[in-house]
């Protein structure tokens, strides 16, 4: 267990799987909330008007974060703020598909016939939360910007 | 494992993160004026399932409906596929021409009705099912799984224009 979460390579592989899923999803959505508020709408969850305010920044902080775990600069933060965004994604899910909609997730996509929700996203969702669980607590850090731009920093100390 | 360290970095970088989105989220709905610069948060909703959306059945309730005869079905596809196929009983109403058609429509506003299209890959139910309840019928009900399911079911089917 301890090995595995100092696993570099590991830590890597994570970032760019969970990095790129989370990018890819945020910039179709990013570029048009107002398509992305109807999808939120259909929850019937939030009202239209937070529903708005959702659509105009959530998209931002996928893509933010997503980013910043690809890099490798606040992994830890963006894994606990997706981790956290996820949980919430979840718990949508799976409140919609109890009360029976039959609608679009708006997980990957704004296309109303691509990806309904369904149990099958409570798993997808399981299996993300885990990758974030395992970047917020991985200390195999050493392939991330962060690591590299204080080696940088240290080997200009050291000349100095 | 030094948990409480690990989780007060994560929640510090992770205020960062999310102060930088917001940000830009301003910045670019901003500039653009998109999302909440938009200027219509007072607009309704354009959901068709928000606030008085019509009620979905199954298809053992549209079933039953049909046979009873209790209720008018609404085929919401294009002509073309109606002609190819409908459920018995069912008159077309294209979401195209839906305003138009719903406006001549001699029915009883209690009357129930039930719109379908093909089924999980069109919307348009949904729309039109909308539209029937904003003018004024009391009962609308969306048979969502549609044509596909009901075909599938091998449940009463009829060809030609109506």
């Amino acid at each position: 267990m301890k090995s595995l979460l100092s696993n570099p390579w590991l830590e890597l592989a994570t970032r760019f799987v969970a990095g790129t899923i989370f990018i890819a999803a945020s910039i179709e959505k990013a570029a048009d909330p107002a398509a992305f508020t109807t999808l939120i709408e259909n929850y019937k969850i939030l009202s239209p008007q937070l529903s708005l305010l959702v659509a105009s920044t959530l998209p931002w902080v996928e893509l933010v974060c997503g980013f910043a775990i690809l890099f490798g600069w606040g992994v830890r933060g963006g894994a606990l703020v997706l981790g956290l965004l996820t949980v919430g994604f979840t718990a949508a899910v799976i409140s919609g598909v109890l009360r029976g909609l039959d609608i679009s997730c708006g997980c990957y996509t704004l296309d109303p016939d691509v990806g309904r929700i369904g149990w099958r996203k409570v798993v997808e969702n399981t299996g993300l939360l885990v990758l974030f669980l395992f970047l917020v607590y991985s200390t195999g850090t050493r392939y991330t910007l962060e690591a590299w731009l204080s080696s940088r920093t240290g080997k200009e100390g050291a000349v100095n | 494992m030094p948990a409480t360290p690990i989780i007060r970095t994560a929640i510090r970088e992770g205020i960062v993160l999310s102060a930088l989105s917001l940000v830009l989220a301003l910045f670019y709905n901003g500039v653009t004026g998109k999302g909440v610069f938009a200027g219509d948060w007072s607009r309704p909703s354009k959901s068709p399932l928000a606030a008085a959306a019509p009620e979905i059945i199954s298809l053992e309730t549209a079933a039953d409906l049909q046979r009873s005869g209790a209720a008018l079905f609404v085929d919401s596809r294009h002509a073309f596929d109606f002609r190819l196929g409908h459920i018995v009983g069912a008159i077309n109403i294209p979401l195209q021409e839906s305003d138009a058609a719903i406006a001549v429509l001699a029915q009883p506003k209690g009357r129930t009705i039930v719109v379908y299209c093909d089924g999980t890959e069109c919307n348009s139910s949904l729309e039109v099912g909308s539209k029937f309840t904003a003018a004024g019928y009391g009962k609308v009900l969306v048979f969502f799984a549609g044509w596909s399911a009901w075909k599938q079911a091998g449940l009463p089917v009829t060809e030609g224009a109506r």
